[in-house]
């Protein structure tokens, strides 16, 4: 029989023994990963997170108290871990400079940009209409527009309607107090229903670009 | 009755939070009795719902690999780090020995003697006793008052000598003479042997004999000015730029102004 948090928390703290952790470890390492990977976009940062977050969590482990629930307390780790790393790429995304030449022979590639040397396209955020075309998958453009909403409501969206965790238990992991975490759901799926509405309107089969 | 739309703006979010159980018992009850009414809201009720469908249908990622191992190695690499950072606890520090451990000694030394010097204040019995009972006679009070004025003539005389020997002697200017503003600064400020009264007063003293017209009040004026830069040059001898508060300035070549 599994045994509880609370029940894994106490005998750790009584014996230090790491397989215990490593049991709390093992409980929680895919979810930390799902919410990482879905705010990040990237499974390789996504597994630094998992790694950090119950490095955190270790080296915090007194600091918890037993009256609090322990899953809100790992995914607010992982959270804050997650924004670390999205504002350190806002930074970089705001000092990177990128030389148009239209000429040039570097190919552009995401991710793994040669800085410095002209490019010979830019990227364009907006779903191009002939790519938009050939998305059959449902779920890939539901993907594609959750990664538009903003930061705050499309953590909150993943959480809940993916992760299942209540209000109370969002507020926890996000800091914010559950009237915010409410009106972020509300606003969230207000968006995301008119960002996938070219895609599954009843009327028209097309992009809006293409109405 | 209630403005139907009014009624819908109200539920904005109460919608969303009924979808998601997150309503009291009486709120979900206020929601569905709207809903029973309002076509509108219970549109809006089945788009959240669609959703929310939509965003449960992304398919779900897994971790490739078990991290477990991979964390309890970075953390037992973290606890040895620290060990290696931590001191052996047989090593002592080669430090000299703490003085803050002396310093509740010199506290209570220092609470010591300011008792001491309160009770020394207070007259004790003994004293008082001492007070009342001693008698001064005519005798005593007669040569107290001899060995007082003796020693006050001394040290009267000293201090006079003293200050004859040091102090700045104002240069006394001819009757016909008037200074209309100060150009020397206040005597304080001049170091002793810096003082120039000699060219000053010589040269005052040999205009004061050649009577007081107008032209030659504007020549003595004059030579105090000049006779001022001189001495504003000795101000500041040390550079220590103290001429300012005495209305002294420089400008950048180092030439030196007065401020009448």
């Amino acid at each position: 029989m599994d045994l509880s948090d609370e029940a894994l928390i106490k005998k750790y703290r009584a014996d230090g023994d790491m397989t215990v952790f490593t049991t709390l470890v093992k409980r929680y390492q895919n979810r930390v990963f799902v919410i990482a990977f879905r705010l990040l976009n990237n499974s390789e940062e996504a597994e630094e997170v998992v790694q950090d977050t119950f490095v955190k969590v270790h080296q915090n482990f007194d600091k918890f108290r037993t009256e609090n629930i322990f899953a809100s307390w790992i995914f607010r780790i992982a959270h804050n871990l997650c924004m670390d790393i999205l504002r350190q790429r806002l930074r970089k995304k705001s000092t990177v400079l990128v030389s148009f030449d239209p000429q040039s022979t570097v190919a552009e590639e995401e991710g793994d940009r040669i800085i410095n040397q002209p490019v010979s396209q830019l990227a364009d955020e907006q779903p191009n209409p002939s790519q938009s075309l050939d998305m059959s998958e449902q779920t890939n453009m539901v993907e594609r527009s959750l990664n538009k909403l903003p930061e705050a409501q499309k953590i909150v969206l993943i959480l809940h309607d993916l992760q299942g965790f209540s209000y109370s238990e969002i507020a926890e992991i996000v800091g914010a107090n559950i009237g915010t975490v409410r009106s972020r759901l509300h606003y969230g799926r207000i968006k995301l229903k008119e960002l996938l509405a070219p895609y599954f309107s009843s009327e028209v089969n097309l992009p809006a670009t293409f109405r | 009755m209630q403005d139907p739309n009014l009624k819908c703006q109200q539920l904005e979010d109460a919608l969303d939070a009924y979808y998601d159980l997150e309503l009291s018992a009486e709120e979900a009850e206020a929601v569905e009795r709207h809903l029973a009414d309002c076509a509108a809201c219970t549109a809006r009720l089945a788009e959240i719902d669609s959703v929310v469908m939509q965003v449960k249908s992304v398919p779900e990622v897994q971790l490739s690999r078990d991290l477990s191992g991979d964390i309890e190695a970075k953390i037992l690499a973290l606890q040895n780090k620290a060990v290696e950072i931590a001191p052996p606890n047989n090593v002592v520090p080669f430090a000299p020995p703490s003085k803050k451990k002396y310093y509740w000694l010199a506290s209570a030394a220092a609470v010591f003697a300011l008792c001491l010097g309160l009770t020394q204040l207070k007259p004790t019995p003994d004293s008082a006793t001492l007070l009342t009972h001693s008698k001064v006679t005519p005798a005593d009070e007669q040569v107290t008052d001899q060995v007082t004025d003796q020693v006050t003539d001394q040290v009267t005389d000293q201090v006079t000598d003293h200050v004859r020997d040091h102090a700045y002697q104002k240069p006394v200017l001819p009757d016909h003479v008037v200074a209309t503003k100060p150009v020397v600064a206040p005597a304080l400020a001049i170091k002793p042997h810096q003082i120039p009264t000699t060219a000053t007063t010589q040269m005052l003293a040999a205009s004061g004999n050649s009577g007081g017209t107008k032209d030659h009040k504007q020549d003595i004026n004059q030579n105090q000015i000049n006779d001022s830069e001189e001495l504003v040059a000795l101000y500041d001898y040390d550079n220590t730029d103290n001429a300012s508060d005495l209305g002294i300035s420089t400008n950048e070549d180092g030439l030196y102004a007065i401020k009448l």
